[in-house]
């Protein structure tokens, strides 16, 4: 059974990279994208996926505050942030927040596919 | 991955997001706080997009722009100049944005793109130039927990805590958002363990390293291994409460040791002593007891060759950590002198010793400076030449025989032959007569003389120069020399021809009388002629050795008279085929070769020294050096002056 994952990112562009990477990986199912914060509060709670990718920079709700949301409603949720690199009190704020772990872009399939992976086993 | 079926949506979405910092920037009054927020925001999501696509200019570019865009979020007032610097880029932006619809990729602006960076470089309050360190994050109550605890972890651990040392991997694009994570899984597990230093100082420094302190119970090993798979942790080392030191033969433990390069040479020296006892060994045995003993023998052998192997690769680092760093003199260069600049680099997964390495860095730097300031010719200049406008700098790396060659190329005006010598004879180095027998090669090397290249005035009527007698005086202390050619008006071609250091070669052995051994690298000897079969003829001036197909030039290089039982040994030199005289030929063998140390160094043909197999020290020549020594291949003019 692949893993259930929501993609959060403002851009299209974005999305369909990481949709395209769990996808051919197998191991992941992408069951839904969101592309706010807003959005993403919302959509998990109707999907409860096992994983959410979630950009930090995004309009009208930041993934730092989408993290905490969630969280403070899912006490086990898995948040992986992404984050364009040279943001580092950003992703350190995420974390602080709860969020499991990060990937940087520019990634690479095999790097994005470990951190995940990381995620679930633990 | 395959990033053109993302291309269309690259754009679109990219378009949107330079749209929208257009319109909130030409907005004419300074932005909001609201609307900076959304700026910074358009700006973040473009350049991890560019990044994604492999578009490094956008994202540069984006980059800045956050970063200035960060420092209004933060507070400071957008002054017009910035805004102004603002707008530039975002006309950048939608320029690139054209360029990736048009080429698929975006380079070729890269000047007038570190053009506007520096503009909003320039426009950045000053104390916001600088990275900020993380702190307590902003705009919240909360501070990650690891942070804030007491640096104490680095102290001696009491009877119930264990020090835990997590070390990144030297990759990891962002080390202290990597250690706050392993902070986490330790305090999922143990509660909270104070880290030492400070996750504050961890990103202040760019630290990869932290130590953790953590209860010592059951299961902190299994824990420690644990946190090994983590991505990017590079290494994890324990050490329990009560533990004297850490115990240095624990697998994982040490992760690195410095040593001197020289303690390396003594194990090669070392190894290579081994090798000439196996080989007397094995010449003291009957044919009965070599056939007996030969497992064990071969054994020997092919252990030792591991061996060298082990000890090389020890010292051997790709030239592109090298190449890295020029690449981005470059840049900075281009962005210095205004002149778009195209850095190309091959051969750059070649292997070279560490220190040899490090010894390239200046000289090369040297002529990649030279070769943007004196050797390329403005925009403008370029144009009306026929040339397009972007100046390229090539470099590269290959291998020939025992030689490394490291060549940086321009195809710039070039060097002005007849300018260097009426300077060469105004500054009286040569008389007139002898500037016109001088050949061509040798005009150009005049130029790598002090009394050149010091003299700013000869530098720009040459086009090039500007202490080349560093560069050249650099190249020789590491045993080479410098190679040079030019075409007027397309180019400068600068060669460091060095020894590319100890390695395990093979050699032919050779000599002019019964005592003293001389060896080349046997991928430089073509072929061995007995002169008693291959008579030597005179052909015009020179002596030329006659075979089946031909006549081979003989080098006039000859320490003793070579009588008819001789041989004549063709060499590939870079002139072509030549050929050396030589008593005796003796056998050939892989060795070592070591450098000499002063003052054997400053025989110019001799590259090092290795220990024979029978015990005897072999002077290694190289066939390029003898090339350059040989007195009928060209006057040597230089060494009157």
């Amino acid at each position: 059974m692949p893993f259930k994952v929501l993609i959060v990112d403002d851009a299209m562009f974005m999305r369909a990279m990481i949709r395209d990477i769990l996808t051919n990986s197998g191991q992941f199912e992408v069951v839904g994208e969101a592309a706010n914060g807003q959005e993403a509060v919302e959509k998990f709670k109707t999907l409860t996926p096992d994983l959410v990718t979630m950009d930090i920079v995004m309009p009208q709700m930041d993934g730092i505050e989408a993290c905490r949301e969630i969280l403070k409603a899912h006490d086990g949720a898995r948040v992986v942030m992404c984050s364009a690199i040279g943001q580092e009190a950003l992703v350190i704020e995420s974390i602080a927040a709860g969020a499991k772990d990060f990937i940087v872009k520019p990634f690479s399939a095999e790097k994005v596919l470990k951190v995940l992976n990381a995620v679930m086993e633990s | 991955m395959d990033l053109q079926k993302y291309l269309e949506m690259y754009l679109s979405d990219g378009r949107e997001h330079v749209a929208a910092l257009r319109e909130a920037l030409e907005g004419g009054s300074a932005p909001g706080a609201e609307e900076v927020r959304e700026l910074f925001r358009h700006a973040h999501s473009l350049k991890g997009m560019a990044a994604s696509m492999n578009f490094e200019a956008t994202s540069r570019l984006a980059h800045s722009l956050e970063t200035i865009l960060g420092v209004w979020r933060d507070g400071a007032d957008p002054a017009p100049p910035a805004i102004e610097a603002s707008l530039r880029a975002v006309d950048m932006l939608d320029d690139l944005m054209d360029v990736v619809q048009a080429e698929m990729k975006d380079e070729g602006l890269s000047s007038r793109v570190d053009e506007v960076i520096i503009q909003l470089e320039a426009a950045l309050p000053e104390e916001a130039s600088a990275e900020k360190p993380a702190g307590p994050a902003p705009g919240t109550g909360e501070t990650p927990p690891a942070a804030t605890e007491p640096s104490d972890a680095s102290q001696e651990p009491d009877k119930e805590t264990a020090k835990l040392t997590v070390t990144i991997e030297p990759g990891s694009p962002l080390p202290a958002a990597r250690l706050l994570v392993v902070a986490q899984h330790l305090e999922a597990e143990f509660g909270p363990c104070p880290m030492a230093p400070s996750l504050a100082e961890v990103q202040q420094r760019a630290l990869r390293s932290v130590v953790f302190r953590v209860p010592a119970g059951p299961g902190i090993k299994e824990a420690a291994r644990a946190l090994r798979e983590l991505p990017e942790v590079e290494e994890t080392e324990l050490e329990m409460p009560g533990a004297p030191s850490p115990a240095p033969e624990k697998p994982g433990v040490v992760q690195s040791v410095r040593i001197r390069a020289a303690a390396l040479d003594d194990l090669l020296a070392g190894s290579s002593e081994l090798l000439y006892h196996l080989n007397r060994l094995e010449a003291e045995l009957s044919p009965a007891e070599q056939q007996e003993h030969h497992f064990w023998l071969e054994r020997h052998r092919a252990l030792l060759n591991r061996h060298f192997d082990h000890i090389l690769s020890i010292r051997l680092l790709p030239f592109d950590i090298l190449g890295q760093r020029l690449a981005r003199t470059v840049r900075e260069l281009s962005s210095r002198t205004g002149k778009p600049l195209k850095f190309e680099m091959t051969g750059a997964d070649q292997r070279l010793d560490r220190t040899l390495l490090e010894r390239l860095l200046d000289p090369l730097t040297h002529l990649i400076r030279n070769a943007a300031d004196h050797g390329i010719e403005s925009p403008s200049a370029r144009k009306s030449a026929g040339k397009p406008e972007e100046g390229t700098i090539a470099l590269t790396v290959q291998r020939e025989g025992e030689a490394l060659l490291v060549s940086i190329g321009d195809d710039g005006r070039g060097l002005d032959e007849n300018a260097i010598r009426e300077a060469a004879v105004k500054r009286e180095l040569l008389t007139d007569a002898q500037s016109k027998k001088l050949p061509r090669a040798k005009i150009l090397e005049l130029i790598t003389l002090p009394a050149f290249s010091t003299r700013r005035e000869v530098t720009d009527i040459s086009g090039r120069g500007v202490g080349l007698d560093v560069v050249r005086a650099a190249v020789e202390a590491l045993g080479g020399y410098l190679e040079m050619d030019s075409v007027q008006g397309q180019g400068t071609l600068f060669t460091l021809v060095v020894p590319s250091a100890v390695t395990l070669t093979s050699i032919l052995v050779f000599g002019w009388d019964r005592w003293t051994r001389y060896g080349l690298p046997t991928s430089q000897v073509r072929r061995i002629y007995a002169l008693a079969a291959h008579p030597l003829v005179r052909v015009g001036p020179r002596l030329c050795i006659q075979h089946d197909n031909g006549l081979i030039p003989v080098l006039g290089f000859r320490p003793r008279p070579v009588g008819r039982e001789g041989f004549a040994l063709s060499l590939d030199t870079p002139s072509g085929e030549r050929a050396l005289l030589v008593s005796r030929v003796f056998q050939s063998e892989r060795v070592v070769i070591l450098p000499w140390g002063a003052p054997l160094d400053m025989v110019p043909y001799w590259i090092g020294g290795a220990l024979l197999s029978t015990g005897e020290i072999s002077y290694i020549m190289d066939s390029r050096a003898l090339l350059r020594i040989d007195p009928a291949e060209e006057e040597n003019v230089l060494e009157t002056v």
